[in-house]
């Protein structure tokens, strides 16, 4: 993890997201691909919205928005959740 | 190429040119009561040898088209007529884009498909060709069901049904003579002989049908049913289709509308009449 790392979500309409019971369908529009994200994928993608995050500051919003703790091993778990979907090209880092 | 022939199958007008008479005189006999093909060909199969002597002498086909695999296994003459049918597999499995083609079986009763998907030898085609043969029930197709992105309708591909093996028993003492092809013995799949649907069905090919029921059935075991839940329907289904990622979103919006709106159930039956009685049940819960 670090500091100064930027997340951004790709934008809305390139995402086409459909929820089909507990998986969420996602479509890219840019790379053509399909891919099946489990919670909490969807809700951060979600969260992420069209602004740029820092961990620290995406943590802090989490924790605000599902009551939890926004740091520790709370913030490890979101670190590895970004860069899954950073791994998926549905979030970039720079 | 020396011979040829045209094929209307569902969507699909096929133009099949051959080295060798046999293949294409065996198809014009199997085809014979198809609607005549009309318009531009889609889809384009070729029959070759490998070498120019080997039309003559231990002649081996090889399968081409539009789409080729460089290493599709030569077969004796003898099984020219399996050759083209899985040319004509292939061009459909690789070369189709109008449709989301499902390696599935279907037919469909009122307007409304079952569509049964499944490895080979879980018991989608025989059980089709059953219910084709019985009572109303209209023959989609043994191999491929085709959906229309647009409008999310199955379409009809009613090849001849590719009966292999304890099947081909089963379905010579349903079926008139007349409606069968050459029995094929010891193919790379066995024993096969094609069967071809009835005349109400070639008759109706054109004609869509909204899917109600997905099945995935499986021969051989106790009877038993499990619902399967939309996300491991989409799975399985992205599975069964040959061209889901060459259709992009059009694709994606089709499937997921698909799994969302249509029941899907796992299906295992020890034996036909089992399954065919299971399978009547389940469609009357799904369409009462």
């Amino acid at each position: 993890m670090r500091a100064d790392v930027r997340y951004r979500a790709a934008v809305a309409h390139d995402l086409v997201r459909v929820e089909l019971d507990e998986l969420t369908a996602v479509f890219d529009r840019r790379s053509g691909q399909t891919h099946l994200l489990a919670s909490p994928l969807p809700e951060m993608l979600e969260a992420l919205g069209a602004e740029e995050w820092t961990l620290t500051a995406f943590a802090a919003q989490l924790a605000s928005e599902y009551d939890m703790t926004g740091e520790g091993e709370a913030a490890a778990r979101i670190d590895q959740r970004l860069a899954e979907l950073v791994a998926l090209g549905l979030v970039e880092a720079r | 190429m020396r011979h040829s022939i045209r094929l209307n199958v569902g969507p699909a007008q096929f133009r099949i040119g051959s080295d060798w008479a046999q293949p294409v005189v065996q198809l014009a006999k199997l085809y014979a009561s198809y609607p005549v093909a009309e318009g531009p060909a889609n889809a384009t199969v070729h029959l070759f040898a490998a070498r120019p002597w080997r039309r003559f002498i231990r002649p081996a086909v090889h399968i081409g088209g539009d789409f080729t695999i460089p290493d599709a296994l030569p077969l004796p003459l003898s099984m020219g007529l399996l050759a083209a049918e899985m040319a004509m597999n292939l061009q459909m499995a690789l070369g189709w884009r109008r449709h989301m083609l499902l390696h599935a079986s279907a037919v469909a009763r009122g307007g409304r498909a079952l569509i049964m998907s499944g490895a080979s030898g879980s018991g989608k085609s025989t059980l089709a060709a059953l219910l084709g043969e019985s009572g109303d029930w209209r023959l989609m197709g043994d191999e491929f069901t085709l959906l229309d992105p647009a409008s999310g309708d199955a379409l009809a591909f009613p090849r001849p049904v590719s009966l292999k093996n304890a099947a081909i028993a089963e379905m010579e003492t349903l079926v008139a003579a007349d409606r069968f092809g050459p029995l094929l013995k010891d193919t790379p799949k066995g024993d096969i002989r094609h069967m071809v649907p009835r005349a109400e069905a070639l008759a109706a090919m054109h004609q869509p049908a909204t899917p109600a029921l997905i099945l995935f059935p499986r021969f051989g075991s106790e009877l038993a049913v499990t619902r399967i839940a939309p996300s491991e329907l989409f799975v399985r289904l992205t599975e069964a289709s040959t061209n889901y990622a060459m259709l992009g979103e059009a694709g994606f919006t089709a499937l997921t509308r698909l799994v969302q709106s249509v029941p899907a159930l796992a299906v295992s039956y020890p034996d036909s009449a089992s399954g065919l009685a299971l399978v009547e049940q389940l469609w009357a819960e799904a369409c009462p």
